[in-house]
């Protein structure tokens, strides 16, 4: 057992599951329209995490590579809020 | 340590109540103390379990019983709860610390029960509903052992079935509930519907342990015994997700029967009936494997052959479970417990598993913890 140290993880990985939510989320305490997915990645030499899924729910399959992207979930006069989440490699448009 | 046994349970109806904190601690209570045949005042400590109560709650809930300086303590390990206070009260006797403990336990997580005191509710933080988590567990399940929605609704109905011939159970439905019905209720996380989550309502429910020596003075002589009541929390293994998870890895419901069977003295194989943290049916049917009822990956044959219903070979869930009596927080545990031993009575009704001697609870809280209590009559 050495120190503990930050590492930088890749931004990549493997689907290991995944559901999409169809009760609505709540941002800024209101409940904000339609579904999400969810899920669970092994990051490639990392270790696996929870994310927020995004891309069509259709799409989603377990093993499939996925990768991190970052989405603006609300707006202030002076800055975006931002979250990750993860998707696959290629997303016809990124909401 | 000295042998403990069961010498009295009480439980209110679950589901939203009409009536006030006090009334609904001290119903369960007195009807705890009223099965055992003893008054408060024998009592030697108190264990108060609750996940959404405010600090204090356990004392102010002991003192509808009584002001008698016994000592009172709150368990809290989210939805093992009810177990945890079990097992203390069961601690404090098989210690020889007293002869008389109760574990008592107190919820309402449809907000009908007010608490007349404190602020904070104190859940822990999880990011993802419940019903959100488990489909991850499902949908994996799916993925490496071929397992159907049609299992999973299957569990769902059974449950729902038994909790048909329960007075204290939250849904009961009119008709036979079918697996169709199931798949068709609505859509909440798939492979989720609404139908295979478990109820939230509130509860109240209260055991009573006493030492071998003391149930001698008591008529009619308690029989039901506890064997075993053991609580772990997770551990290191491969694929460990640190942030969010709402209980942690399966093993840890592997290990800690594991135990509770070597200090038992018994097997999976001695098992007549089990209690399980049926939330969701994804968690019944590994836990068919997890206790060792069935080898891996074989869970579902045991649904298919009707073998884990009222009238199979080893009936899970025998009060509806969490899916079916409902889930109520800290309460589930004791009323774990007192269907187990209204069965090992034979007092189970319409519900009663023929000549049952020995019955397993399991229950799972976020955090995460286990808790498995075996008892034997």
């Amino acid at each position: 057992m050495g120190p503990a140290a930050n590492v930088d993880l890749p931004g990549r990985g493997e689907l290991y599951s995944y559901t999409y939510v169809h009760v609505p989320s709540v941002r800024n305490g209101l409940p904000h329209p339609g579904g999400y997915g969810i899920g669970e990645v092994d990051l490639q030499d990392g270790p696996r995490v929870q994310t927020v899924l995004c891309g069509d729910p259709d799409s989603w399959e377990i093993g499939m590579t996925v990768r991190a992207y970052v989405e603006v979930v609300d707006r202030t006069d002076s800055e975006d809020v931002v979250m990750f989440c993860f998707g696959p490699e290629e997303l016809p448009e990124h909401a | 340590m000295r042998e403990v046994l069961v010498a009295g349970t009480g439980t209110v109806s679950f589901g939203r109540q009409p009536r006030q904190f006090a009334d609904v601690v001290l119903d369960s209570g007195l009807a705890a103390l009223r099965d055992a045949g003893l008054g408060f005042r024998e009592v030697g400590s108190v264990h108060f379990g609750s996940v959404g109560a405010p600090a204090t709650t356990g004392v102010v809930a002991a003192k509808e019983l009584g002001l008698t300086g016994v000592p009172v303590q709150r368990a809290e390990n989210a939805s093992a709860t009810g177990l945890v206070a079990f097992r203390a009260a069961y601690l404090d006797v098989a210690s020889g610390l007293c002869d008389v403990a109760l574990a008592m336990a107190f919820d309402s997580f449809d907000g009908s029960v007010s608490v007349p005191t404190g602020t904070g509710r104190g859940t822990p933080e999880v990011p993802f509903l419940p019903a959100a988590f488990f489909a991850l567990w499902a949908r994996r399940r799916m993925h490496d052992y071929g397992t159907t929605v049609e299992t999973f609704a299957g569990i769902a109905a059974k449950n729902w079935n038994h909790a048909r011939h329960c007075d204290w159970a939250q849904r009961r439905a009119e008709h036979e509930v079918t697996v169709e019905q199931v798949l068709s209720s609505k859509a909440i996380a798939d492979p989720h519907t609404s139908m295979m989550c478990c109820a939230a309502g509130s509860g109240a429910s209260v055991v009573v342990v006493v030492s071998a020596e003391y149930a001698h003075r008591l008529e009619p002589r308690p029989s039901v015994r506890v064997l075993a009541s053991v609580l772990q929390s997770e551990r290191y293994t491969p694929g460990h997700v640190f942030l969010g998870p709402m209980v942690g890895p399966s093993q840890m419901t592997t290990d800690t029967a594991l135990e509770a069977y070597e200090r038992a003295g018994v097997g999976p194989g001695d098992l007549d009936l089990v209690q399980v943290h049926d939330g969701f049916p994804v968690e019944e049917l590994v836990y068919y494997e997890l206790l060792g009822i069935c080898d891996d990956g074989e869970g579902d044959k045991l649904v298919a052959e009707g073998a884990t219903r009222l009238g199979g070979r080893i009936p899970f869930s025998t009060d509806g479970g969490l899916i079916g009596r409902g889930h109520a927080g800290a309460p589930t545990g004791l009323t774990q417990v007192h269907e187990t031993v209204k069965q090992l009575q034979g007092r189970a009704g319409a519900r009663q598993v023929e000549g049952a001697r020995v019955g397993l609870c399991h229950l799972v809280g976020t955090g995460s913890t286990c808790a498995v209590t075996i008892l034997a009559r």
